[in-house]
């Protein structure tokens, strides 16, 4: 599979998840587990352009698909892509630990939607639990993001 | 009589943790691997009362991937003997092991471990353990805990864990002659912390050594080596405790002794190899310390002017087996007393133990139930004799600072807040919408909408516990239940430190070779541990014995230390979850970080300053009183243009490559926020189905050091009320069984369920605390449950008078039960 535009090809056992064949043979760590059932979305990659909770997915399902994960966000390694600083200017993590899963929602949305209402990015994010922030800061750092991605303005609300 | 203190630091745009943390570069203790590491799998009881006739690991002995196992009588046989319990409150010693011994007393409680090789084996190797079970009857209600037909502990004479009252004045007799008296049966059902990431541990046994190398997901590092060390009969220098990036932990991953570190460590022991436990969500569900469980049955009289004249309540609260920290619902009756002056108060507890597992502390800590109760007391009475709820309570606080000194808890004008609330939420535009609403309700045809308003008021009291006033201290005389010390030194004697001292070392201490006095044993709940250092290239660096998770200390004491010490922001980096690097400390919970943590870097970095100035002036004769440091630069603000050395020079003069300052601060007493808050909702009454449309919190948490963190933290604590008045709970059937044991079950809330909450602020800073903060981490939990179910009540009381939900979460099927038994009420009329 590609997994951040690098290729990688290892054996696994057929049982094995996506998200511990990322977590435990590729080393991406960033994506995290928070739940075992689907519920959490802490796990969430994009796999064919498309969201995946990678707990609910076979590593062998994966086999020959693109998956971007937290790590291949910024194409820039040394700079933030643009919904992680629209984040961190705008405090959307707290203790980070849902807050890949949450990128990864958002930059599905952003994708197919650059332009959401608030509503649109609270069910954006629907599938993503996060106990920390109450989602406000959430919710305004996609707004954020929207607006740097569509205006390339600056990522701060007033 | 706001004041807004100036920042010399300007507040940071984004946090410093924050890009590890959005790139994948965080590291969670579940991320780490040590080479040739061993998976631990832990076998779980399936039934809450049984009798252990065997167990059986014939099954996997021959699995290629087995490595060892061990059970209860295995851990005795190696001098392990039960699990730690907090002495304070006074309650019946509970015997539970790591791994059970001979008895299980809650479904999923620890009855054998095992080690393995591979983590896709883990799972179906425990499967495979046998183990024979005799059920017992089992307790799953208080109702059936107080009558003591089966008793959790043998060595109990009944199942009463604990019990405490808090009485002055003469509570029955003023209710006997008050004209208006409400009495009501509120209660929180048991819920979760659920912070996203599940515990984890890692443990490596240094042979050579003979001590541990841990890294687990704990609140408090030192707590954790403390435990290890006691329960393992090691001392504490043997036990290296590491907290890496850690995934929220909201109480379950506080003080609590769990079997699993402890089972890593003795598994890394026998077998040499580095083993990784981490639970599934489930085991989450099953182990994680719960919180609330508590009922409580209050009655509350007013006289003709709605002053309060007394306050009477009895709590029950169900503890399960009983945890390693007991002290929530006893803070729970401080908490109930509100910010109010109440002349007669009777007050009692009671915690029974049943086939649960042990409560814990959850956000909040028995506060939020506390303010539960009395706040939803307060709604009711203003209902009842027709006053509106922020004007009842405005007639029960004071603008008034308290009298006496004693207690710093009246920091705050109650009224300025309610005044506040009033404007920023546009109350009256509140009230007409409830009405416009409420109103298309009771019409028919086709403008009848199935949507009812409601709105809800709460008030969370300030200082230290239970948010009590000099007046209060007055008009309790001497009770006899409470020790004129307050709670503060109760809470302090509770946890058996009983030191009064505070240690600092204003030695001169070069090079980290600071000579503390200071020790685990000088510290408790209202202290912490700092250490600052500066060296010659003008970088600071703050170890701090908090343990952040979330709420960005690294941010805020660099903050703290850059504005005290004139040193650039990005100078300060900021050090903590480590046993080595810092040698003491407490940890972070309880709301009590900013205030405690925050004064101890304060008062090490204005020592460090007045060192450092003493030492200058020494070397250059310049006076010490004129000496500042701006941006890095050591300056004579008498003689501006005047030349100094730089500091890198003035440490070479005095031989050493740095300089460093511990402090143990101790707070005179604990330091709390107020707030105000404001919930309006629509509630379907076709669907039960509630929607949060305004929640409007104002706030006085003191010197806000950081405005977007305080923010978050109070978005965040609000949220994890509405997920706990309205979906949480964490249901067990008539044989002990959790029923909810995924996050399908057991729903926190999502985007879609939770309200934008807006935030206003009042700033009186604190006196006791150095920064001038009060604790604010806790605080939107603990006033969000009343405003929300008092909101959901008013909204019921619009579709059918009478109709309540008083046990918090007010689910739909509650809701309908509500609806259904105040119409069956009305119809046979004996509403």
């Amino acid at each position: 599979m590609r997994v951040n535009h690098k290729e990688y090809s290892g054996e696994v056992e057929p049982r094995t998840l996506l998200v511990n064949f990322l977590r435990d043979n590729l080393n991406l760590t960033g994506t995290h587990i928070g739940c075992d059932t689907g519920h959490c979305g802490a796990c969430t990659v994009i796999m064919n352009d498309k969201t995946v909770k990678s707990c609910m997915v076979l590593a062998v399902q994966a086999r020959d698909a693109e998956i971007l994960t937290v790590e291949g966000l910024a194409e820039d390694q040394k700079k933030l892509h643009p919904i992680q600083e629209a984040f961190m200017q705008n405090h959307g993590l707290q203790c980070g630990f849902c807050t890949p899963g949450i990128l990864m929602s958002s930059f599905f949305l952003l994708q197919r939607n650059p332009r959401p209402t608030e509503e649109e990015i609270r069910r954006g994010v629907d599938g993503n639990l996060c106990r920390c922030t109450g989602y406000v800061n959430v919710v305004k750092s996609v707004r954020a993001a929207a607006r740097i991605l569509s205006e390339g303005k600056k990522g701060t609300e007033p | 009589m706001s004041v807004i203190l100036e920042l010399s630091a300007s507040e940071p745009q984004g946090r410093v943790e924050d890009p590890r943390l959005l790139t994948g570069r965080g590291r969670y203790v579940d991320d780490l691997k040590l080479e040739g590491q061993a998976y631990m799998g832990i076998v779980r009881s399936p039934f809450a009362h049984a009798t252990i006739k065997g167990i059986d690991f014939s099954k996997i002995r021959s699995s290629p991937d087995f490595i060892a196992a061990l059970t209860g009588e295995d851990l005795i046989k190696m001098g392990v003997t039960t699990i730690s319990q907090n002495q304070w409150p006074p309650q019946k010693p509970a015997k539970r092991y790591h791994l059970a011994v001979g008895r299980v007393r809650f479904t999923g409680e620890p009855v054998a471990a095992i080690l393995v090789r591979r983590k896709n084996s883990l799972e179906d190797l425990v499967e495979q353990v046998e183990v024979d079970y005799d059920p017992l009857p089992v307790v799953t209600t208080i109702e059936e805990s107080k009558k003591g037909n089966t008793l959790i502990y043998e060595d109990w004479s009944d199942n009463l864990s604990q019990s405490s009252d808090v009485k002055w004045g003469s509570a029955e007799k003023a209710i006997a002659s008050a004209p208006h008296v409400i009495r009501a049966k509120e209660g929180i059902a048991r819920q979760e912390s659920a912070p996203i990431e599940p515990r984890s541990t890692l443990v490596r046994y240094k042979r050579d050594e003979d001590a541990y190398e841990v890294y687990a997901t704990v609140q408090s590092v030192h707590g954790l080596r403390e435990q290890l060390a006691s329960e393992l009969q090691t001392p504490e220098e043997k036990f290296h405790v590491k907290v890496m990036d850690m995934g929220g932990g909201f109480g379950s991953k506080g003080s609590q002794s769990y079997p699993e570190p402890l089972l890593a460590c003795l598994f890394s022991r026998l077998t040499g190899l580095p083993v990784k436990w981490t639970a599934t969500r489930t085991e989450e569900f099953l182990e994680a310390a719960s919180g609330r469980d508590e009922y409580c049955d209050i009655t509350l009289a007013c006289d003709r002017d709605g002053k309060i004249v007394a306050l009477k309540a009895n709590v029950e609260c169900d503890v399960g087996v009983t945890g390693t920290q007991n002290h929530m619902s006893q803070l729970s009756l401080w908490t109930m007393l509100g910010p109010y002056k109440i002349p007669n108060v009777d007050l009692r507890l009671a915690v029974y133990a049943t086939n649960k597992m042990p409560l814990g502390p959850v956000r909040g800590a028995g506060a939020p139930e506390g303010c539960y109760f009395i706040e939803r007391a307060m709604s009711i009475m203003a209902e009842k004799i027709g006053l509106d709820p922020l004007e009842l309570r405005r007639r029960n606080l004071s603008s008034e600072k308290p009298r006496g000194t004693s207690r710093p808890t009246g920091e705050q004008d109650y009224i300025l807040l309610i005044d506040d609330l009033v404007k920023h939420s546009r109350y009256e535009e509140l009230l007409k919408w409830k009405r416009d609403v409420n109103s298309r309700f009771k019409q028919q045809g086709p403008s009848h909408s199935n949507l009812v308003a409601g709105l809800g008021v709460s008030i969370r009291g300030g200082g230290g516990f239970g948010g009590g006033t000099s007046e209060r201290e007055e008009s309790r005389g001497d009770s006899h239940q409470w020790s004129s010390q307050g709670e503060s030194e109760q809470w302090q004697q509770g946890e058996g430190r009983e030191s009064q001292r505070q240690t600092e070392s204003d030695e001169w201490s070069p090079s980290g070779e600071a000579g503390t006095e200071g020790s685990s044993a000088d510290l408790d709940f209202m202290s912490e541990y700092a250490r600052v250092k500066l060296d010659r290239h003008g970088k600071v660096t703050v170890y701090t014995g908090s343990s952040p998770h979330g709420q960005g200390e690294e941010t805020t004491f660099a903050q703290l230390a850059s504005e005290e010490l004139g040193v650039l922001l990005d100078k300060v980096s900021v050090v903590w979850g480590d046993s080595v690097l810092v040698p003491f400390g407490i940890g972070t919970f309880g709301s009590r970080s900013a205030a405690t943590g925050g004064s101890a870097v304060v008062d090490a970095s204005r020592k460090l300053k007045a060192q450092l100035f003493a030492r200058v002036s020494e070397v250059t004769g310049t006076e010490a009183k004129a000496l500042a440091i701006r941006d890095g630069r050591l300056v004579n603000t008498s003689q501006p243009s005047a030349q100094l050395p730089t500091l890198a020079e003035i440490l070479e003069k005095l031989g050493v490559p740095d300089i460093s300052v511990e402090s143990v601060f101790r707070l005179s007493s604990m330091s709390y926020s107020s707030g105000v808050h404001l919930c309006a909702l629509t509630l379907d009454a076709e669907l039960g189905k509630v929607k949060i449309v305004r929640y409007v919190v104002v706030e006085d948490c003191g010197r806000v050091i950081n405005k977007a963190i305080v923010e978050g933290q109070l978005h965040g604590g609000v949220v994890h009320a509405v997920g706990g008045a309205l979906f949480e709970k964490l249901a067990y059937d008539d044989q002990g069984n959790l029923l909810t044991g995924t996050m399908m079950d057991y729903s926190i809330p999502t985007a879609m369920d939770s309200p934008n909450v807006e935030v206003y602020h009042e700033v009186t800073p604190s006196t006791v605390t150095l920064n001038g903060a009060k604790g604010v981490g806790e605080s939107g939990t603990n006033a969000g449950y009343a405003a929300v179910m008092n909101a959901l009540n008013d909204a019921l009381s619009n579709v059918r008078p009478g109709a309540q939900v008083n046990i918090a979460p007010a689910t739909p099927d509650s809701i309908f039960a509500a609806l259904a038994i105040s119409h069956h009420e009305s119809q046979t009329g004996s509403d």
